[in-house]
Formats: C-alpha cells, structure tokens, sequence
C-alpha cells in the first residue's frame, strides 16, 4: 500500500512540477545580468503512511533549460550515487521495484514537455527519493550524489541540463559490499570449523571432504560468488587442512576459536547452518560413534544450538544403521532426567511422528522410519517392563 | 422400489457383508459357501475364473505364485503388482475381485445390489482411501461413502443400546490397527472424538513373527531357512495363522511340523512363548491408545467401555492388556469380525433414507432417520509458509484443520507477504502433521498472483472447510485486492479442481 501511494505522487509531482513553475527565460530576463545556473536542491522531509513515518528527499530543480523548440519532449531522470569516498563511486539500490532500473538501482523517470524553447524553472519539485527504501554498499554515515538530467526523450544520449547535490545519508543496516564479505566471512569460518570438526578424530578423510566441497559448491552457486570468491575460499580449505594434518594447530582450539568467531556473528541461520553442516561431516562415513555424537553436543553448546534443531538436524540426517548396534534412547536424542511419565509421553510423539513418516513417498524415509519405529517400541517396552 | 442397503467390510483377512432388514437391523449375509466371512484371498486357477474365498486362502501353500492374500496392505502403492499368466494385477484390482464375490454372493440372496457403503481403517490416507473406493466402482457397486472401520463398529454395537458414554474402539485386524475413541449419548448418535492407527500393523504381523520364530529353530537344526523355499514359507504362513488362532485358546501346541527343502521336524510354542514374539506389537498398540487418549483430552478413568472389533482382539494377550489398562475388561457379546460390516449397513441405510432411496417400511425408515453419526478429520491439513523457528525464518508446514477435528470443519488463518513488491504466493495443500515439509504430502500445488507495488506484509488469508461428504475447500485470498485462489478437494471422490478470482460465496454457505 504504501509503495503505491509514494509511487501515484512521485508522479503527479514531476509533472505538475515542470508545467507550473517554468516561464519563458527570455521574459525574465529581459533586464539583462548573469543567466541563472541550473541547480538541484534538497529538501529532507517525512511522509506518514499506515500509522508509520517514512524518510524521503524531496527534489527541486531550479534554472534555465533550452530546448529545441517549444514543448519539447524531455525526459527528467533522477539517480542516486554513492560517492562517500572521493575516488570511488557505489551504485545505491532502492527496494522499491517501480523506483528501480532493471538492476535494482534507484531511478526516477517521467516524460513531459518544456513549455517555452528557453525556460527557466523555478523551485520546481521534480521527485521524491525514498530515503527508508535505499540501500548503500557499507554501513554507517555515507554521502549519497542525487543526480537530475534532463534528456532527449527520443534520445536519452542528449542531454539539455544536468546538475546534482550530495546530501548524507545514514546506512543503518549493513550495505551490500558487506553482505558479501559478511557472506565470504562465514563461509570461511564454516570451512574452518567443518575440517576442525572432521580432524577431531585424527584423521580428515574424503568422505568428509567432499560433503564439504559439495555444501560449498551450492552455497557458492547460490549467491553467485565469482572466481576469486572461490579461489580465496578453496585457498583456506586447504590452508586449513594443511595446518590441521601438521598438528601445528590442534583441532579442539580450533573447533572453540572458531566457534567463537561464529558467535560473532549475531545470525542464528548462520550458527545452525555451521552446526548441520558438522552434522553431515558426521553422518559422511555412516557411522556415528559415542566420540562423535559427543562432539555434536559440545559443538551444539559452543553454538548455542537449540535442542529441537539439533534434534531435527540429526533426524535428517543420521540413520539408525549407523550407530551400529546400540540400541538406546540417546538415539532418539531423548533429554537426560526425565521421569517415567515423560519418558512415555516422549516416546508416543517420537512414535506418532515416525510413524506418519513410514507411509512417506521416498522408500529410504520410510526404511528410517520403520527402523525407528522398532527402535521406540523396544524401548517403550523396557520402559514398561522395569515398571 | 429401491435397492437394499448393504455394508461392505473389506478387510486384509476377511470381508463381510451386511444388509438392513425389514425390521431396520443390520445383518450379516452368508456368503455361497454359506460362511458368514469370506476370506480376502484370490486364487488364479490359470483356466476359468479367479477364486476368490476360503478355498482361495487354502491353496496358498500348494501354489503360493497363484494366490495373492493381504492385499489390503498394498492399497495405494501404485508400484506394487501380481502378476500370473502372462497378466499383471494391481490392489485395486484383487481388491474389486473380493468385493465381486461378496456382492455377487449376496444378490443371489436378496437380489440385485447397487449402492454400498465399505469401511477403510481409519488411519488410510486419502491415497488408500481412493484406491478402496476405485475397487468397489470396478466390482459395480455404487458408493454411497467411505465409513472408516472403527467407526462402523461402534455406530453397531451402539444399536445395541448396550453402551452409553466414552468408549475405545480396539480395532485388530488382519492387516490393520485403529483405535477410536466415540461417545455414544445414545443408541442412535455416535460422536468420534479422536482415532489413531497404524496401518502395518495387525494380524499378518503376528503370524511372521511366529513363522520367523519357527524359521530361526529350523536353520538352526537344518542349517537352512524355510523362508528360503518359495513354497514352504507360504505354508509356514499359515501354518503360523492356524498355530496363532489356536494359542487363543489352548496353552500349547507341542507338536508343530515344520518343513522346508525337503525335510522335516517337530517344534513347540506354548502361549507365553507366543506373547513375548508378539509382545513389540502390542506395546505399539497401546502407545496409539495413548495417543488417542491424549487427542481426546480423556484419561483411563473417562472409559466407560472398550470394544474390541477384528480377529487379533481374540488374543487373551490383547484383552489382558487392556484390561490391565483401563481396570476393566472389555465388553462382551461382540463378534469382532461382523461389527464393521453392521455399522456399514446401518451407515448405508441412514444415507439411502436421506437420500429417498431406501424401500424400508416406514418404522424402520423412522428408526435409520435419528441415527446421528459425527466423525472427525483422519490427517492433519496444511500449507506451506515461511515461520521463525529457533530465530530462523524456515518453510514449515503450518496446519489449517488439525487431525481429529469434529466434521464439519473450517478454519482461517492469517500469514503475510515477505517481500517488497511480491508478485505471487506458492499455494500448497499438504497433508501430515509433520512440521518439517521433507515429510508432508503436497496434495495440491498451484500460484495465486499478486499486484505490484505493495510492500511486505500483506495479508492473506487462507481459509479450509471440510463438510460431511469428504469435500474440502481451500481458499487462499489476498485481503487488499480480494484476489483468491480456490481449490475444491472432493476427498469423497478424490478429485481436486483449481480456480482463479471465483466467487467464494459457496464456501460461506456450508453448513457449520
């Protein structure tokens, strides 16, 4: 709602805009001196929409514009720069997909006509940029460049007048050069932890690599990193292993460092992802062993796990078959001290869920669920013998 | 003149018919060889004919590639095919030969037959459930409803006027286990107020697991498995049938012959040694107590009665549990194999009079008029929606109308948009009650458009109803634009349809 409200008057601004306060240049300045410059000017102000107050420039226009000939077809086209350091320029994008070009980045257009071949505008309000919906490369105070030229609308290559104005914007959230570094940063870190959690056993072999490289591989295609995003990332996987099969570093340190470098990060996503990722390490060689399962549930503290998600992450990934021969509830990831009762009403939803799982559409869940099933009813009947 | 009202129990052992009298009571029809079950076993003989019935069941050892048994376990598995002379067969298939016979056995007995209601356990899914109601179309039996096979036996026993109250219904079967939990207010209305079920779970189970007992003595005496001669095992089967039936009612068979690549030998079991082979699947019966009385918000103590329908409740284990359970033994005077069928008749004939179709006398019609049956949902019914879980935004199966919800049914939830400018919602109809979406099935997928130029955040609301007739309706409307996006699930029929920017008006009108 509010995107079309801000949208149906950016437009009728511009257009009312330029007809209503332009006039013929030649009248006024008929008296002779210096021409006017055409400047921009800024207005910072708010709009209230649904209760909420939103930050927006206006933008005004003032000075003299020739055109061919009287009512001209111009097109007036405002962008937005960011320039906060002097030999660098970032594109600034804009939420608001009618206030983007094909890209994303902000650009307010419209057609009109100039009235006169020789006018001057005068303080005419030709957009509104809005500020709450534009997002800047970095976080923090940045100096954003409002650009307004006035082109040819049958050619945009021709220019009639051009002028801008910095004004300082306030980045509160991270900027998009961030997200991906942000983005490369936690990969790294994941990586580290991944190899950290696979050498904890001695050995780092290539049934764990690969699960890996393959949780890389689609995490890389999903933001379209580059090459160099790539390299820099396999660089630090083997950089990793290298020091890690040296015992320069030992994995345990390395495991408790890096966690806490994850920790650093306030996403919980991201703590997770890390944690199911170690949790396929586990699963890789289908096994899980007392060392292992142990680990996870250090890891699980280190990150701050929730006890469901763990839950859920091991359900989706370890099988019974690989646990071997055990047979108890630590299987099932039953809390520790719970009482007969809750013991019983643990395992009915344990056995309600498996059991609407062994009716699934893919033969490998319904073998798990199966197993489990047997696994729930064993111990449900021990729980009841010991009565 | 109308057509009779009959009840049709399929079941994984046995199927049974029954058809309301004069009187307007239900009773049983006696199949050709005069047996009040027929059993659900097919016998393709290679000329003439398939089999069907005891003499089907029988020949399953002398020629286990010819003879199909439990084939209810198979329905709804669309890969699952028998295949004998050249000719594949699939569930529904073998399934609409067993309705066959008992249809064809009864109008030799009251004349044509035409409309029939079959009982499903209660816990199939709408998969099995189409699957049973594709095999009594292809027997030609016009179906008046699917009545879910717990449910048909309390609605028969509550007839009776012998029961008032809360009471479980212990469905053993075959091939099968239900449990449901009704209130009977009186001989004429029955309410459902929870079911759960397993539905690889019952009889058949028990008889491997006595023939796998008897399997492991062989190897070790022999040092080969019976299972491993094609034949031999079949015959152990029902070897295992026979022994589990008997331990029912004697203490011991110490002498079982076993025999298997050409050689024999003599085994014992006694009772206790059945119980502790049968033992696992009893515990998982009674944890689907559990959970039935837990979704029933009732405890132990709120049973008035415990009715036992299907042939494994003749196991003394069975009743010694619950009797252990509840403090009280189950209800007598019962026969657990007929039950279902009777309340099928009796559910067939309360539709037939609804819909003027019955050729009762007036008394009875008056009679079939009160009865009253109030069912619940059988699965939970979702979508799918992003949610915050453990302070990540995860697609998750968020359940519109809960399982065991009293039919009819209908509820509104609310969600959002999650993006600037979202042009569409993914529409998704799952069934299952599983959070997680890996483990949900997607009944029906579709996309419903959205206008542009709005910000995150808009609502839309996503309305389900559930009517008497199995019919559902899915309405997923966008609030600012009124734009919706209809489907109608005919679960009774198991069609879906989809429409776009239709008026929804019908969906107000349901009764509920």
């Amino acid at each position: 709602m509010k995107g079309i409200f801000l949208l149906v008057v950016i437009v009728i601004w511009i257009v009312r805009a330029i007809s209503e306060n332009t006039g013929s240049s030649r009248g006024r300045d008929r008296g002779g001196g210096r021409a006017p410059r055409f400047r921009v000017r800024i207005k910072p102000d708010t709009i209230e929409d649904g209760g909420s107050t939103f930050a927006i420039w206006r933008v005004f226009m003032n000075g003299p514009i020739v055109v061919p000939r009287a009512r001209y077809p111009v097109r007036v086209q405002v962008r937005v720069v960011d320039e906060t350091t002097k030999d660098e320029r970032f594109a600034v994008y804009c939420r608001l997909p009618d206030l983007a070009d094909e890209e994303g980045l902000f650009l307010a257009q419209t057609d009109s006509k100039i009235p006169h071949a020789e006018s001057v505008v005068q303080n005419a309000e030709i957009a509104v940029v809005p500020v709450f919906a534009l997002l800047g490369p970095h976080q923090g105070t940045r100096k954003f460049r409002i650009y307004v030229d006035i082109v040819d609308q049958r050619n945009e290559e021709r220019v009639f007048q051009s002028a801008s104005k910095i004004e300082s914007f306030e980045q509160t959230e991270h900027g998009y050069m961030e997200f991906e570094q942000r983005s490369e940063q936690q990969e790294m870190l994941i990586g580290k932890l991944a190899l950290a959690f696979c050498a904890s056993d001695g050995t780092i072999d290539r049934t764990e690599t690969a699960v890996i490289q393959s949780y890389f591989r689609e995490r890389l295609a999903a933001r379209e990193a580059d090459a160099d995003a790539r390299k820099r990332l396999s660089d630090m996987l083997k950089e990793t292993r290298t020091t890690l099969v040296s015992g320069s570093v030992k994995s345990a340190a390395l495991i408790t460092e890096t966690c806490g470098e994850i920790l650093e990060f306030d996403s919980p996503d991201y703590h997770q992802s890390a944690y199911e990722l170690c949790v396929r390490v586990v699963a890789a060689d289908d096994v899980v062993d007392t060392q292992e399962t142990k680990a996870l549930a250090q890891l699980a503290k280190l990150l701050h796990i929730p006890a469901d998600f763990a839950k859920e992450a091991h359900d989706r990934n370890f099988r019974l078959s690989m646990y071997g021969h055990k047979q108890d509830e630590s299987l099932l990831d039953m809390p520790e001290g719970l009482s007969h009762a809750e013991k019983i009403a643990f395992l009915n939803r344990e056995y309600k869920k498996w059991r609407a799982r062994a009716t699934h559409d893919d033969e490998s869940v319904r073998e798990e669920a199966t197993r489990r099933l047997e696994l729930i009813t064993k111990l449900r009947r021990e729980l009841t013998a010991n009565q | 003149m109308g057509h009779p009202a009959i009840g049709i129990d399929l079941g994984t052992t046995f199927s049974a018919l029954a058809v309301i009298n004069p009187a307007g009571r239900p009773e049983i029809v006696a199949n050709g060889e005069g047996e009040r079950t027929t059993a659900s076993a097919v016998f393709f003989q290679g000329s003439g004919s398939p089999l069907v019935g005891r003499d089907a069941a029988d020949s399953a050892g002398g020629y286990p590639d010819r003879v199909v048994r439990w084939v209810k376990r198979r329905m709804g598995d669309p890969k699952w095919r028998f295949s004998v002379d050249g000719k594949e067969y699939g569930a529904v298939d073998i399934s609409a030969l067993v309705l066959k016979k008992v249809k064809e056995d009864a109008e030799a007995v009251l004349g044509p037959l035409q409309h029939a209601v079959v009982t499903v356990p209660a816990y199939f899914d709408e998969i099995r459930r189409k699957a049973t109601m594709d095999a009594a179309r292809a027997a030609g039996l016009r179906l008046l409803k699917i009545v879910n096979e717990p449910t048909a036996a309390a609605i028969a026993f509550a007839s009776t006027g012998r029961v008032k109250g809360n009471v479980l219904v212990y469905d053993f079967g075959g091939g099968t286990f239900d449990v449901s939990i009704v209130n009977v207010a009186s001989p004429t209305s029955v309410e459902v107020l929870a079911s759960e079920g397993d539905h690889d779970l019952g009889g058949y189970n028990l008889d491997v697991a006595l023939a796998e007992h008897y399997d492991q003595q062989f190897a070790a005496a022999k040092g080969k498995a019976i299972r491993d001669d094609h034949g031999a095992w079949h015959a152990l089967l029902q070897q295992a049938e026979r022994d589990k039936c008997s331990l029912s009612r004697r203490d011991e068979i110490p002498a079982v012959a076993l025999q298997g690549h050409g050689e024999l030998m003599n085994v014992t079991i006694d009772r206790p040694g059945f119980e502790a082979l049968i033992a696992d699947h009893l515990v998982r019966t009674e944890m689907l107590v559990e959970n039935a009385l837990t979704e029933a918000n009732l405890a132990t103590g709120d049973i008035d009665g415990i009715l036992l329908v299907g042939g494994s409740t003749r196991i003394p284990a069975v009743r010694a549990m619950l009797e252990k359970k509840f403090g009280k033994p189950p209800l007598a005077g019962v026969n657990p194999d007929e039950a279902v069928a009777l309340g099928a008749a009796i559910q067939a004939g309360v539709l037939m009079e609804k819909e003027g179709l019955s050729n009762l006398p007036d008394e009875a019609k008056a009679y079939l008029s009160r009865t009253s049956i109030r069912d619940v949902t059988n699965h939970s019914f979702g979508t799918l929606v992003l949610q915050e879980l453990h302070g990540v935004t995860r697609l998750r199966n968020s359940i519109i109308i809960p399982k065991n919800r009293p039919v009819p049914a209908r509820h509104t939830d609310t969600f959002y948009t999650t993006n600037d400018d979202q042009d569409c919602i993914d529409c998704v109809i799952t069934q299952g009650e599983d959070e997680d979406p890996e483990f949900v099935r997607k009944i029906v997928e579709g996309q419903m458009p959205l206008p542009s130029g709005r910000r995150a955040g808009c609502p839309i609301e996503v309305t389900y109803s559930y009517d008497h007739n199995g019919r559902m309706a899915c309405v997923f409307k966008d609030v600012q634009s009124g734009n919706t996006k209809k489907f109608d699930l005919d679960m009774a029929n198991r069609s879906s349809a989809d429409e776009s920017e239709i008026d929804t008006s019908d969906l107000d009108d349901l009764e509920l």
